[in-house]
């Protein structure tokens, strides 16, 4: 057996991540509450099968790596050194994302979207951080507006979506 | 037959209402606007666009979406030429020969005989695309559940067998699919599957949230990881969009032989465009001769011509099984039938009777769609190409802020933007991993069908699984798909056999 890469150690991580998630679809299946009239099919079936492929795919993946034949990541070659992934950046990324999913509907569209391009942008090494941001808050109106005003498409509201709602009209 | 081309002039007239081709126009701007970011193949640029065309009627949407698909596929190969960073894996050869002409100062006759080549094979495949999908729709007429369990089936096989490196993560990404297919409640007995309490996943998970999450999220994650490891460099446009007659002379057969090629591997589900593109690729290496040959791997026209060609000519051929059997055998395709299935339209054999000005006013502007691009895009290619020049930060800032307003715009709802994140990081492992992304949107959108297929087969035949076996079709199907499955590792298995047994010999 070949030593186990750097590389493919985050693989067999991933791989026994989704043999996890094949175990609850079972659970899920095995837990499932069975309508009172009678079916053909249970709806137990498909689930079943579905989740015997998820689990046969990770142990292969799993096998594989133990093979030696871990993955080359998209873009890069085999015989490059792995590159540790960036995860600083990628926790900005995620940050920012999660800012917006949580404040879209407390703060209204135009805040949360400035948040979350601002995000991103600061994370793929924009560094004026005042230029940014306004160009995020300017970016983000110009989407509400035509998306709202132009296309007809309801975005979260708050006070500065109504103000801008009023001047439109 | 007939029928279909007075249909189809019907069509021609449907399409050439004044504000029919406004829509139209705006589709082919719009998608290769979007097109033509890095980083955005034609799959998220419809994803992307789907909120545009909610207010939108449905024959003036689909005009649009048909402008879009041909659009964004366009403004893909100006990006892989120019960049080198192709936007999906259809352009992936396009890059490798187009990148070099424009290296050598040769990018205005490869960008030419990208966007000429695609016109060529967009309008011979939308004119075959004509003629098949109103057969195959009638002869599916008579397909019975059990028939389209075994297409689907093979559409899982095939997407995930033949796409990326390596089979098993192929099956793996389809898996994954097929498991967030499964949340929600089932269709049938109203059981509440994966759902752990929350009551806006009753509905299941929205395919356009996982597909535009899976690419722009996912790829906004992937490529945060490592950027600070990558270079960017856009090659200028010296000169304008154009061949000289020599190169039109090295270009046209590919275009005719890329059609040929990229065409029947659309209609068959072969697993979207990596395909076709690759067979084309080596088949004009192949017939290369003298001088031309040598410049393959430099920069050689026919390895632009050929491949493009194929790559649209595969996107039509793709329409054909969704149009006339509703099945989508390529991620774009899957967007497609997503964009469909918003205006309450179902792509099957019975939409060719139910609908048929749709379908053709459909056709008809994929015709149009076809004509503006060119129109659209050799003069003001400069125009396009300013769109390489903006800053990566604010590119991928944009297209984040597009990507979580499409995953949230559909249904206005928070839990909508939750999956998406998730999703987004799933879309960022596969790639760590080389796992191929189209498998899982692929069975996101197969695996609830073929689970009403199943069972809708099973009450024919009182729960009798030799329904599933019954009549020639599924035989036949079933046969190809065991030898689809065997025959390429026996294969690979016995050329390295007999490449061991001569290096003995030796």
């Amino acid at each position: 057996m070949n030593k186990v890469s750097q590389a493919g150690k985050g693989e067999l991580v991933f791989a026994g991540a989704l043999f996890l998630v094949s175990l609850v679809v079972y659970w899920d299946t095995h837990g499932l509450v069975l309508p009172t009239n009678n079916t053909v099919v249970s709806p137990r079936t498909f689930p079943y099968a579905v989740a015997s492929l998820l689990m046969i795919a990770s142990i292969g993946i799993a096998i594989e790596v133990f093979r030696g034949r871990a993955a080359t990541p998209e873009g890069t070659s085999s015989d490059s050194t792995f590159q540790r992934a960036d995860l600083k950046t990628m926790l900005i990324i995620v940050t920012a994302i999660g800012i917006h999913t949580f404040l879209l509907e407390k703060t209204g569209y135009i805040i949360a979207a400035t948040i979350s391009f601002w995000g991103v942008a600061y994370a793929f090494g924009a560094k004026k951080i005042i230029k940014i941001g306004l160009i995020a808050f300017l970016f983000s109106i110009l989407v509400f507006f035509s998306f709202t005003n132009l296309l007809d498409i309801q975005l979260p509201k708050w006070i500065i979506e109504e103000l801008i709602s009023k001047v439109g009209s | 037959m007939f029928d279909n081309f007075d249909y189809l002039l019907d069509g021609f007239a449907a399409a050439f209402i004044f504000s029919n081709l406004i829509y139209g126009f705006i589709g082919t701007f719009l998608g290769t606007l979007v097109g033509v970011l890095p980083g955005i193949g034609p799959a998220l640029a419809i994803g992307l666009l789907l909120p545009i065309t909610l207010t939108v009627q449905p024959t003036q949407a689909l005009i649009m979406f048909a402008a879009i698909y041909y659009g964004a596929m366009y403004g893909g190969s100006t990006t892989s030429i120019l960049l080198n960073t192709p936007g999906e894996s259809g352009s992936v050869i396009t890059a490798v020969e187009g990148n070099k002409m424009a290296r050598a100062g040769r990018a205005g006759a490869a960008l030419a005989t990208a966007a000429i080549g695609s016109f060529v094979a967009g309008t011979i495949a939308t004119l075959l695309l004509a003629m098949a999908a109103p057969e195959l729709a009638e002869i599916a007429l008579t397909v019975q559940p059990a028939g389209f369990l075994a297409l689907i089936i093979t559409a899982f096989a095939t997407v995930g067998t033949l796409l990326g490196s390596s089979r098993i993560r192929g099956i793996l990404s389809l898996a994954v699919g097929l498991t967030v297919g499964l949340v929600g409640a089932d269709l049938q007995s109203g059981s509440l599957r994966l759902t752990f309490g929350n009551r806006a996943a009753i509905d299941g998970i929205e395919t356009v949230t996982v597909i535009v999450a899976l690419f722009a999220l996912g790829e906004i994650l992937y490529l945060a990881s490592r950027f600070k490891h990558e270079k960017w460099q856009v090659i200028p446009v010296g000169g304008r969009a154009m061949m000289n007659k020599k190169d039109l002379k090295r270009s046209w057969k590919p275009w005719l032989r890329g059609t040929a090629i990229g065409f029947p591997l659309g209609v068959i589900p072969a697993g979207g465009s990596e395909v076709p593109t690759f067979l084309s690729y080596a088949v004009e290496k192949k017939l290369a001769k003298g001088e031309n040959k040598k410049e393959f791997g430099n920069g050689a026209i026919e390895g632009v011509a050929g491949p493009e060609a194929a790559n649209n000519a595969n996107a039509a051929g793709a329409l054909v099984p969704l149009l006339a059997l509703g099945l989508p055998t390529s991620a774009t395709a899957a967007v497609v039938l997503v964009a469909f299935q918003s205006y309450s339209i179902q792509p099957g054999p019975l939409l060719f009777m139910t609908n048929p000005e749709l379908v053709w006013a459909l056709i008809a502007s994929l015709f149009i769609g076809n004509t503006l691009l060119l129109i659209l895009n050799l003069p003001f290619i400069r125009f396009w190409v300013k769109l390489l020049y903006i800053p990566r930060p604010y590119l991928y800032a944009g297209i984040a802020t597009f990507a979580l307003l499409g995953a949230y715009a559909l249904n206005n709802s928070i839990f909508d933007l939750q999956v998406a994140l998730a999703v987004g990081i799933v879309g960022y492992l596969f790639r760590r991993f080389a796992v191929p992304i189209t498998p899982m949107v692929i069975g996101v959108i197969l695996g609830p069908l073929a689970e009403l297929y199943y069972k809708r087969a099973l009450q024919i035949s009182q729960g009798d699984h030799g329904i599933l076996l019954d009549g020639p079709l599924t035989k036949s199907l079933y046969i190809m798909l065991i030898l689809l499955i065997f025959i390429p590792p026996i294969y690979s298995r016995l050329a390295r056999k007999s490449k061991r047994n001569s290096k003995a010999s030796i």
